[in-house]
Order: structure tokens, then sequence, then C-alpha cells
């Protein structure tokens, strides 16, 4: 069969953009708090205040004038990341991890020459990646040494763990694994692949790619069923305070395993796509509804975890 | 749940939906147009600058002529005076003030309905024919001119057909020379030709018209007519093709002695005629009697607006139904276009173009942006800076394309110049940056999409039906306005999320 009757997606819980955006973001997620998500300086700030670890920054640049001091902002650092301040689903990040004479290696392989690098920066102040264009900052910050749990099954850059936070519960996650097709990003609609996790126990289930479901990663070919992601309560965790510090009522939480550092916070996004249920296998509607109904006894970070650890175990 | 949509969209389409209700059963208005348009709107617009003194201004209006009757004249003139002075068939209306300053506009307006075939007079008296005034060796010449029409011809028509291809041959020729001068225009040859006649006694005359089809400029025609056999046949003083009768094809504004407007007492006379077929003799009458019944609807009514305007709202009216349609695509359906209303401005354009010409010039002016685009990136140019070379490289092309296809003779490729610029060059800096960030596959299924949405947008806003709809019942538009709502606040699956999340259903079971 091609396709799934309406009945049958309703049956299997599954949320879809229309329902996201009626029911939940409008109303959940105030319209005042959006710059502290889009922004990803912003996020960086407002968590680091409660004390929530993020990748060390490097050095910003926010306007045309300062791209020309790119160099003393990266001096001999090898290993770092270029993001803008307000981009989304990924756009406009590179990621360096070497240096070749004057040029900077991207993690694919690529050389890129300090002049292409300063035109990069350059278009991202000018607002070409951020959200409908508007003029937007570029920062640098450091380069993730993520966990080797993840190292047979990522092909260059970084994976991370996506987490939905529904009133401040975590509902649902997956690892983002970098493909060689997403170019070592992590987005789901770039080609990365997104494996489910047991919210119980923090092991992955199945993965996806694109829509299909995979078990092993395209390009190193190791399974990605059953692996156990690090520090998992203290992810869970993580997100729900992002949730409380945010007021955002539906919000992705994308997090990475640093090999030292443990969680550090990458971004927050206030329309989380809605592939991860597809990686999980599972609908979204029936655990919102579930943490609608019992929200208002779930009163502590700790409470919320173990709802949510012991409510959404795989089956 | 909020609810409130709900209560809005209702009242919205009980009064969009009533008012539609109240016009098509108490005023009647027809729901379905009439196939053959037999009633025309006629409306010129003169405009000059006064020189400060008294101003007359003196312009030909239409008469009733063959089948076609002139009625409802109105005449805009603000602070003149105005009298119409009547000489058989032509007609002159004649503004005069003592002074004025400045610009100045005129409208007159006509309604003109053909009559059946049928009531057409069988036969006309003959007019009386007007003096030749040759003398000396002018009338040697213009004797030579027949005789040569003469020699080569059967009868009237074939005659009249020599006659114009003589005065119309390339100069110098010595048969013409001496009676016309090299620059003449076709007046002056059609009342060379007139004079010529008369030495035969045939009754000739040129006339100016326009054809009574929908346009917001019209061209002005010119017939040669010649009276044969009871009946005025006219001619194109230039090809010498003969042409259907008059009140077939044209309208005929005025006779070919003087031109269409005169203004003593001012400058920069500039006058253009506007023709719209309209609503046909079932909506005249609907209008009529809501005058009566209901006079303030027919009165802040699109009807009361000038012709010119009403053109303009013909097509204004129809992007709501476009961007209707995109909305259902987008939402429902769960197609992703490239723009959100980039789609609807385009079928705007293919409006113009038609369907095919419309993509093919879309495609290549999307390419082409595309290459500029790539070749761009290599100079690492600012955003912004970046864009404008963009816009002005489309522009480019733009002419290029319309002085190409012109050449061609393409007529269809000369519209390019309608496709919404800044929208086409916003449209190709997206398309690079998908390219780049999600690869050609990405780039083609967005392009195609947007071309699809295009199309399909086209389709319903050049469907008959639905402009004749918008146009005559614009209320129409708050019953599309409550369903957007209610889509607005649709939760329910797209089209596209069937596919997409077909594999949890499939678990499910």
């Amino acid at each position: 069969m091609r396709w799934a009757l309406p009945g049958a997606l309703k049956r299997g819980g599954v949320l879809a953009i229309n329902r996201r955006n009626a029911h939940y973001t409008q109303f959940l997620n105030p319209r005042k708090q959006y710059p502290l998500v889009d922004d990803k300086l912003a996020t960086k700030r407002l968590v680091m205040d409660s004390g929530i670890s993020v990748p060390e920054l490097y050095g910003l640049v926010e306007a045309p004038y300062q791209a020309r001091n790119l160099d003393q902002i990266l001096q001999e650092r090898e290993n770092f990341v270029i993001k803008p301040a307000r981009g989304s689903g990924g756009k406009g990040i590179l990621v360096f991890s070497g240096r070749y004479k004057r040029a900077y290696r991207l993690s694919n392989g690529h050389l890129m020459e300090a002049e292409e690098l300063r035109h990069h920066v350059l278009d991202i102040l000018g607002g070409l990646f951020s959200l409908g264009g508007q003029p937007d900052k570029a920062f640098v910050e450091e380069k993730v040494n993520f966990d080797p749990v993840f190292e047979a099954v990522t092909y260059q850059g970084v994976p991370d763990v996506r987490i939905i936070v529904f009133m401040a519960v975590p509902v649902m996650a997956m690892v983002r694994l970098p493909t060689r097709r997403s170019d070592g990003k992590a987005n789901l609609h770039k080609g990365a692949v997104g494996v489910g996790v047991d919210m119980a126990t923090g092991k992955t289930l199945g993965g996806v790619l694109g829509n299909d479901p995979v078990a092993e990663h395209p390009d190193t070919g190791h399974p990605i069923v059953g692996l156990q992601v690090p520090h998992w309560e203290m992810l869970l965790s993580l997100a729900a305070r992002c949730g409380d510090l945010t007021g955002m009522g539906y919000l992705g939480v994308d997090l990475v395993l640093d090999r030292i550092k443990g969680p550090l916070l990458l971004e927050l996004n206030a329309r989380p796509g809605l592939n991860i249920q597809i990686a999980n296998g599972a609908g979204l509607l029936p655990r919102l509804e579930e943490v609608r109904r019992e929200r208002c006894r779930l009163r502590e970070v700790e409470d919320r975890v173990r709802f949510s650890m012991e409510r959404f175990a795989a089956l | 749940m909020n609810k409130s949509h709900l209560y809005i969209a209702l009242i919205l389409s009980g009064l969009g939906l009533g008012l539609f209700l109240y016009k098509v059963l108490a005023l009647g208005f027809p729901v379905v147009k009439e196939t053959k348009a037999s009633i025309w709107y006629v409306e010129t617009h003169v405009t000059f600058e006064a020189d400060g003194g008294p101003v007359k201004v003196v312009m030909n209006i239409p008469g009733n002529q063959a089948t076609l009757r002139v009625s409802d004249e109105s005449f805009v003139s603000p602070g003149y005076g105005l009298t119409i002075k009547e000489e058989g068939v032509d007609r002159q209306a004649i503004w005069s003030v003592r002074e004025a300053y400045g610009e100045q506009s005129f409208y007159y307006r006509g309604v003109v309905r053909r009559l059946p075939a049928k009531d057409l007079p069988k036969f006309e008296e003959a007019p009386s024919v007007i003096p030749h005034g040759f003398d000396g060796a002018e009338l040697v010449a213009a004797k030579a001119i027949l005789k040569e029409a003469k020699s080569r011809s059967a009868d009237l028509e074939s005659m009249v057909q020599q006659l114009i291809k003589i005065i119309n041959r390339p100069k110098p020729d010595e048969l013409v020379a001496p009676l016309l001068k090299a620059d003449a225009s076709v007046r002056d040859k059609a009342l060379l030709m007139v004079r010529i006649l008369a030495l035969e006694g045939i009754p000739a005359r040129l006339r100016h018209g326009v054809k009574l089809e929908d346009t917001r400029e019209a061209i002005l025609i010119e017939r040669f007519q010649v009276f044969d056999k009871g009946r005025w046949a006219c001619y194109d003083p230039i090809t010498a093709e003969k042409k259907s009768l008059p009140g077939q094809e044209c309208l005929f504004l005025w006779r070919g002695e003087s031109p269409q407007v005169t203004v003593d007492g001012g400058h920069n006379v500039r006058a253009s005629t506007a023709v719209r077929a309209t609503l046909e003799q079932a909506v005249e009458n609907a209008i009529t009697r809501g005058r009566t019944s209901n006079p303030l609807l027919i009165k802040f009514s699109l009807f009361s607006l000038p012709v010119r305007v009403q053109q303009v709202y013909e097509v204004i009216l129809l992007v709501p139904v476009g961007a209707f349609l995109i909305v259902i695509l987008r939402n429902l359906v769960g197609i992703r276009t490239s723009g959100v209303f980039m789609p609807v401005l385009i079928a705007l354009a293919f409006r113009e173009t038609k369907i095919s010409w419309g993509i093919i010039l879309f495609v290549s002016m999307v390419l082409l942006g595309l290459a500029v685009r790539f070749l761009l990136d290599r100079l690492k140019l600012l955003l912004v800076p970046r864009l404008t070379v963009v816009l002005l490289s489309v522009i480019g092309f733009m002419v290029a394309i319309s002085i190409l296809t012109n050449h061609l003779g393409l007529e269809r490729g000369v519209s390019v110049a309608l496709f919404p610029m800044v929208i086409l060059t916003m449209t190709i800096e997206r398309f690079c940056i998908i390219w780049e960030e999600s690869g050609p596959a990405e780039t083609l299924y967005r392009g195609v999409a947007s071309l699809a949405a295009a199309t399909c947008a086209y389709l319903v806003m050049s469907w008959h039906p639905v402009g004749y709809l918008v146009f005559v019942f614009p209320e129409l538009l708050v019953v599309i306005m409550a369903f957007t709502l209610l889509i607005g606040r649709y939760s329910g699956y797209r089209v596209s999320d069937l596919v997409r999340f077909k594999t949890i259903s499939e678990k499910q079971r």
C-alpha cells in the first residue's frame, strides 16, 4: 500500500503539521519567547545562567567589518564550528576539523580558503540563512568532541540527541546521525539517520532514513539498534529544565554528548520536526494527551523525568 | 478549544451567500454568463493642458449605425457647457468654458447594443456625392489613375481595390506623385480616393472606429467605405482587403475628415478609447432593476466605476481565488511550493502569455537567472548587492527575450515583460539556496511543484465562469474568506502526511 488512510494515522496517534501548528505551537509557545529560542546566542546566555553547559563560545561577528578579524577569533584553532545565530534547519553551519596552510579543512575533508570563509560569514550577516532573511550574527564555537559510543555510526559531523519536551515533560527522543548525504549535518531532511530512543532506558530502537526504516548506518554499515545513550537520565532532566527556562510548551531540545564535558545544550527549536515519530515508530498524540492530563501533579523536574521514563517506555 | 473562528466563518459565509442569493433571486442576476456578448461599454477619455483662456473641445462621438445602437450616454466634463451636434449619423459633443487652467479631463461613455441582423434595413438611400474639386494638371492625373484602375477591373468592387492598390504603391509613382505628398497619411490618401471616385459619381468616405472587443486601450482602425448597391462596402484603406459589413466587425466612432478630438485653447491632447464587452442583457436588466429597488447596492458596486477601473478589478478579484487554491494545495494537500504567493503571481502572468508560452518563458528565465546566480557565487558578493545584480540580469533577459521573439514574430514571447521580476529574482535566489543546501532533486521538486501550482491557479483563474462570478458577485470572496478561516484552523492530516507517516500506521496494525 502506497499510503495510509487518515483513520489509520489517527489510530497510530500521528501528530501532523497542521495539528502541531494549530493546537500546540500556536497556543503553548508565546510569541515573545521565540527570540530566546530562535537566537542561539540568546539561548546560550539563558541556559548558562542556570548552570546548563553549552559548547564554549570562541567569538562573535556582529558587523561586516569584524569579519576581517576572523583570523584573530580563530587564532590557531583547528576544530571549531561557525553558525548563524538565527539559522534554522542546520542552514549555514560549517564544521571545521583541521587546517592546511592558509586554508581550513571542513569535516567532510574539503578545504576552504580564508577568503571563502569570510564570504560565508558575510552571507550569514546578510541574513541568507536566518528566519525571514533578517540581518543576523555569526558566531564561532568549539567543535564538540562527541562521545565514542556513536563513533561507529557517524559519518563526519556531530551526532546529537533531539528530545521533544511538552509542557516541560520529555515525551519523545531520537538520536540523529550524520551521513555522507547529509554532509555532516544532523538534520533529518538533509539525509541524516534518525534513531528512536526508548524513553525508559535510553537504548536506541530502530532508525529511519528519509521516510523509510533502516537498521544500519548507510555509510558505515554498523547496526544502529540497541546502542545505549550515555547519561540518559541527565539528558532528560536537562531537557525538562529547558522547558521550564523558556516557558515554551512545545519545544525541541538538541543536546550533544561531549566525551569529557558530558551533555551540552546545542540549541532549542520552537517548531521541531515531526519525523521523530517515524524514527520511533510511534505517534506523539497519545503521549501529549497523557502529559496534559497529569501535568498538574508533576511539580519537580525529577517527577517529570520519572513520569516520562515510566509511561513512555518502548513496548 | 477556541471556536470563535467557526462563528466568524459562519457569519461571513452567511453574509456573502445572502447577498449572492438576494442578487440572484430578487434582482435576477444570471449565475452563468451568456456566451456571446451583445452589449459593450465604449468609453473615451480625453486629457489636455488648458492654456488659461477660453477652451472649446470638439469630440466626435458614435451614432447609430447599421445594426449597432448607441444609448445611455454620459458625459463627464467638470464645469464645461455641453452641446451635441448631429449631422445624419455623425455626431459631435462640443464642450466649452470661459477659462480653464492646468490638466483637464473628459469622459464620454456610451452603451452599444447590437440588434439582430434581421432588423438591418435592406437598402439605404444613396448619399450625395461631394464635388471632386480637381482642375488642370490634377484633373488629368486623377483621370489617369481612374482609367488605370478601371482597365484592371470588372466591377465596382475590384475597381475600388485596384484604386487602393495604386494609391498605396511604393513611391515614387508618376501617376500618384502629382496628387499626393511623399509623406501622405492614411487620411490624406483616403480623401484623395474619395475625390477620384467622385469623378465617376460614386459616393465614398473614410471612417475611424474601434473593434468591439475587451480592451483598455483600443487601437483605432480605418475603413474606406464605398456606396455600392444600396450598402456601404468596407475596405481596408491600405491592403485593399474587403471587410465585413459595417456594424459587424467594429463600431465607427467618426468620419474621416477630422481628428477624433480637437481642442481650441489647450495643448498636449491625449485621447484613448476603452471597450468592455459586458455583461449581457440579463445583467443589465438586473442592474436596472436594482437601481429602483435597492439604489445603494448598485450605486456602491463595481458597476459604478469607470470602465478601465472595472477591467483592473476583473483581474484583482481573481487573485484571492488563486491564493485560496494555494491555501488548499499547501495546507490540505501538502505540496511544498516555493514562496507562498509566487505561484499566483506567475499564474497572473500566464493569463497574458498563455500557458505553454508562459511555462517556456518562466523556465527559461529561471534557468538563465540560476546560471547568473551560480557565476556570481564565485565573485563572493554581499547578499543585497547580489540580489540586485540578479534582478538586473533578470530584466536584461526579459528585454532580450522580448526583442528576440519580436523579431522572430512570436507575439506571445514579447509578453515576458509581464512576469513579476522581483518575484522571479527571489525565486531564483531561493532555488539557488535550495540547490546548495538540499541538492538538485529537492530544487527540481520545488520547481515542478511551484509550476504545477501556478498552472492550477492559472486554469482556475482563467476559467471564464470563475471570472464572471467573482466580478458580478464579489461577495463570493467573503465566502472564500470564510473557508480560508476554516482551513486556517484545520488540524487534520494533509494528503502528504498519509504517505509520510504510513509506516507508523502499519506498525499499529
